[in-house]
């Protein structure tokens, strides 16, 4: 389907790919490790461009799961040296580069995994598109809709894959817990509500005053809305996730309220997503105070979903099994009989726990998603497409935190343009 | 006749309330407040919950002053009383059996440390507690059902409830008010071992049972210890239950407990003491009175 056909086909039938996303199909592309993924036919060979903290964790997640993902480093790209050579003890074997673009004239590549920071996302992305290549790009997309529409018109125009770093997407306890959601096991959905916490500057040490920028990006709007790409991205995807929906606008607030350093991005925010169908999505993020720490609470009318934490709440959970005694004692008092109430032991062992403190959505809760993801990256090329869906996940995941930056510093409701529907 | 149910998981065990005479709508407020209690009481007491108030306190009393809330210093204060009252017999304490299973001091040994009962090394005033010596660690467990239930009874009461039978874990058994057909509640305590069982009449009164934990599980009875003998420092293993009817489920269950762990002196005191309660032992399936309460001498 070329994009204008699936533009037109999406506007006219569905509000936006998210409504094609399905776990199923995030579990299938994760479970296809059963051919050799380590043959000479079947390895992805990738450069990484970007070999900062993020870059690097990626690398290391590659070589402990070789078996799985199936993934050769060949090449990596910084301009900051230190990092470059960091990068090149994990992957001693990869060509080093200071520029992408020579990284993107490499041949044999398969793809890219692009963690710059995140102004200098939407060029790599959209050179290695245009070059053939197949991108994985660390969440949020871009610093601005402009670029982030760019990157997705050159995805839908190469016909390459682009996948984002969301990674909750491939996290086994939002699948099954979106499964839940999606089932109607928590009934009608009305509201969710999101933070993240932290306590702490979110400073990286810089060995130069004059790298302070370089290093510090995150603190600074011309590259980066802070904690709202930086962390809100993830749980905003989650909530359109949920709804399968997109918010119809946004509102907020934000401040510099503790860390007055110097720093120009909001340590402290506020943002409510309103949906066609009434739902509310609450999100607030601060970095001064980590009671709370990191949550996304989905909440229907039968039942409650905390998903970084992997619980499951009934509203109404079931009731124990009556003692024997207490049956007769009802069936008598209803048949207006009179009756001694057998019953009565040291004490009832019980057989299931307290339903209060809820359930673990699923068992053996042990990744973040980000290895999944990975894997899933690497099978989506030896399959040659992208999965349904899911590159809208992180187009809408970044576009709607860029509105809420947005509505806070406008102090207005705002609505996606028009044309940044995709 | 209408009756109203209300069920629900609680402090490790099941709760069942039965209010005869009234409906589904009249008894679901009564039924939220009843939640209400039990969860409240729960977050307070519990040792299983990492941010209950007695958690709180074992983790943290020891190295500095813990503040405590209002509730917590009345339950403090009602342990106090049972403590004094039924001669160290019920102490509220977490005990370390495997510490115990590695010495080898004698039963007098044990019996003179006794007297130096650690319940001593817990202080608390108005706001706040204090440990003051290690190896000490609040255990509620043989007295949360009971406050628990008297609150349930209170505020039954306050919403008009005149009638009820009330079971938490089958332990601890209250009844307000009579039967609605006339004259108390009657009650038959099950004998697992093929004996006689045991009636007793509730009207306006709590019984509780310690003892071994017995089920019959594929045809077989089963016995797990789980009350410790604070004196011997031991689990309580001997195929004994004892029962304690009284107007209070909080003394109900309390001298139950007290009861299973007591020497021959403190059984003595307890039933002196407690002269209102009946008390009740099975031994190899046979139950015996001890005492009859001496308001009630209906037992059979």
């Amino acid at each position: 389907m070329t994009y204008q056909n699936r533009r037109t086909f999406l506007k006219n039938g569905l509000v936006a790919g998210t409504a094609i996303l399905t776990p199923m199909s995030l579990m299938k592309i994760m479970a296809q490790t059963g051919q050799n993924v380590n043959s000479p036919n079947n390895k992805v060979l990738l450069g990484v461009i970007g070999t900062g903290s993020r870059g690097m964790h990626l690398m290391q997640i590659i070589n402990d799961n070789k078996n799985q993902n199936g993934i050769e480093i060949v090449a990596i790209c910084d301009v900051y040296k230190p990092h470059l050579d960091e990068a090149q003890a994990i992957a001693p074997n990869a060509k080093a580069f200071e520029d992408y673009r020579d990284l993107l004239e490499m041949k044999d590549l398969d793809g890219v995994i692009i963690a710059t920071p995140l102004h200098v996302h939407a060029a790599p992305t959209i050179d290695a598109l245009n070059s053939g290549l197949h991108v994985f790009c660390e969440k949020a997309m871009a610093r601005n809709i402009e670029d982030v529409h760019a990157m997705a018109l050159a995805h839908y125009e190469t016909g390459k894959i682009l996948q984002i770093g969301q990674q909750r997407l491939f996290d086994p306890k939002f699948l099954r817990g979106m499964d839940k959601v999606h089932n109607g096991d928590l009934g009608i959905v009305t509201q969710i509500r999101a933070f993240w916490h932290r306590n702490n500057d979110w400073r990286r040490p810089v060995p130069s005053p004059d790298l302070e920028r370089f290093i510090n990006w995150r603190l600074y709007r011309e590259y980066s809305a802070g904690l709202l790409t930086e962390l809100a991205c993830h749980h905003i995807q989650v909530g359109n996730w949920a709804k399968r929906a997109l918010p119809i606008d946004v509102r907020g607030t934000g401040s510099i309220s503790y860390w007055k350093d110097g720093r120009e991005v909001y340590d402290n925010v506020a943002l409510i997503f309103r949906y066609e169908d009434g739902t509310q999505f609450i999100y607030d993020s601060m970095i001064q105070n980590k009671k709370y720490g990191l949550e996304v609470q989905i909440m229907g009318d039968k039942g409650t979903l905390e998903m970084e934490t992997n619980r499951f709440f009934l509203e109404n959970p079931p009731a124990p099994p009556k003692p024997a005694g207490i049956v007769q004692l009802v069936q008598d008092l209803e048949r207006n009989v009179f009756g001694s109430v057998p019953i009565g032991s040291s004490s009832w062992d019980a057989e299931l726990a307290d339903t209060n403190p809820g359930e673990p959505i699923i068992q053996n809760d042990s990744t973040d998603g980000t290895p999944e993801s990975l894997t899933g990256f690497a099978n989506s090329i030896r399959e040659g497409k992208s999965i349904p869906g899911l590159f809208e996940e992180g187009y809408y995941g970044t576009m709607w935190t860029l509105l809420g930056e947005q509505a806070i510093d406008t102090g207005e409701v705002v609505k996606i343009p028009q044309q940044f529907v995709v | 006749m209408k009756v109203f149910e209300y069920s629900t998981y609680a402090m490790g065990t099941r709760f069942h309330l039965v209010v005869p005479g009234w409906d589904e709508p009249m008894g679901a407020a009564v039924g939220a407040y009843v939640s209400r209690i039990l969860r409240e009481e729960e977050d307070r007491m519990s040792r299983y919950k990492d941010h209950s108030e007695l958690t709180k306190i074992n983790n943290n009393a020891l190295k500095e002053f813990v503040e405590i809330s209002e509730p917590m210093k009345q339950i403090l204060d009602e342990c106090q009383f049972y403590v004094e009252a039924t001669k160290g017999a019920f102490e509220p304490l977490l005990h370390k059996v495997e510490k115990m299973a590695a010495s080898a001091e004698t039963i007098n040994e044990i019996s003179s440390k006794h007297q130096t009962s650690l319940w001593k090394n817990i202080k608390w005033d108005d706001h706040k507690i204090r440990f003051l010596s290690s190896g000490i660690a609040l255990d509620l467990g043989g007295f949360g059902k009971g406050w628990a239930m008297e609150k349930i009874v209170d505020c039954l009461k306050e919403n008009h409830v005149t009638s009820a039978f009330i079971s938490f874990g089958e332990s601890t058994i209250t009844t307000i008010g009579s039967h609605p057909l006339g004259g108390p509640w009657k009650t038959q305590i099950p004998n697992l071992y093929h004996g006689k069982p045991l009636d007793i009449e509730l009207e306006d009164a709590s019984i509780s049972i310690s003892g071994l934990k017995v089920k019959k599980v594929d045809g077989k009875v089963k016995k797990m210890a789980h009350i410790y003998h604070p004196s011997e420092e031991r689990m309580i293993e001997e195929d004994i239950l004892m029962l304690t009817k009284s107007v209070s489920p909080l003394r109900a269950e309390i001298l139950s407990t007290a009861l299973m762990a007591a020497d021959d002196s403190q059984k003595t005191a307890i039933l002196q003491t407690f002269s209102d309660d009946g008390f009740f032992e099975c031994k190899g399936g046979n139950w015996q009175m001890l005492k009859k309460p001496l308001k009630q001498a209906n037992e059979s």
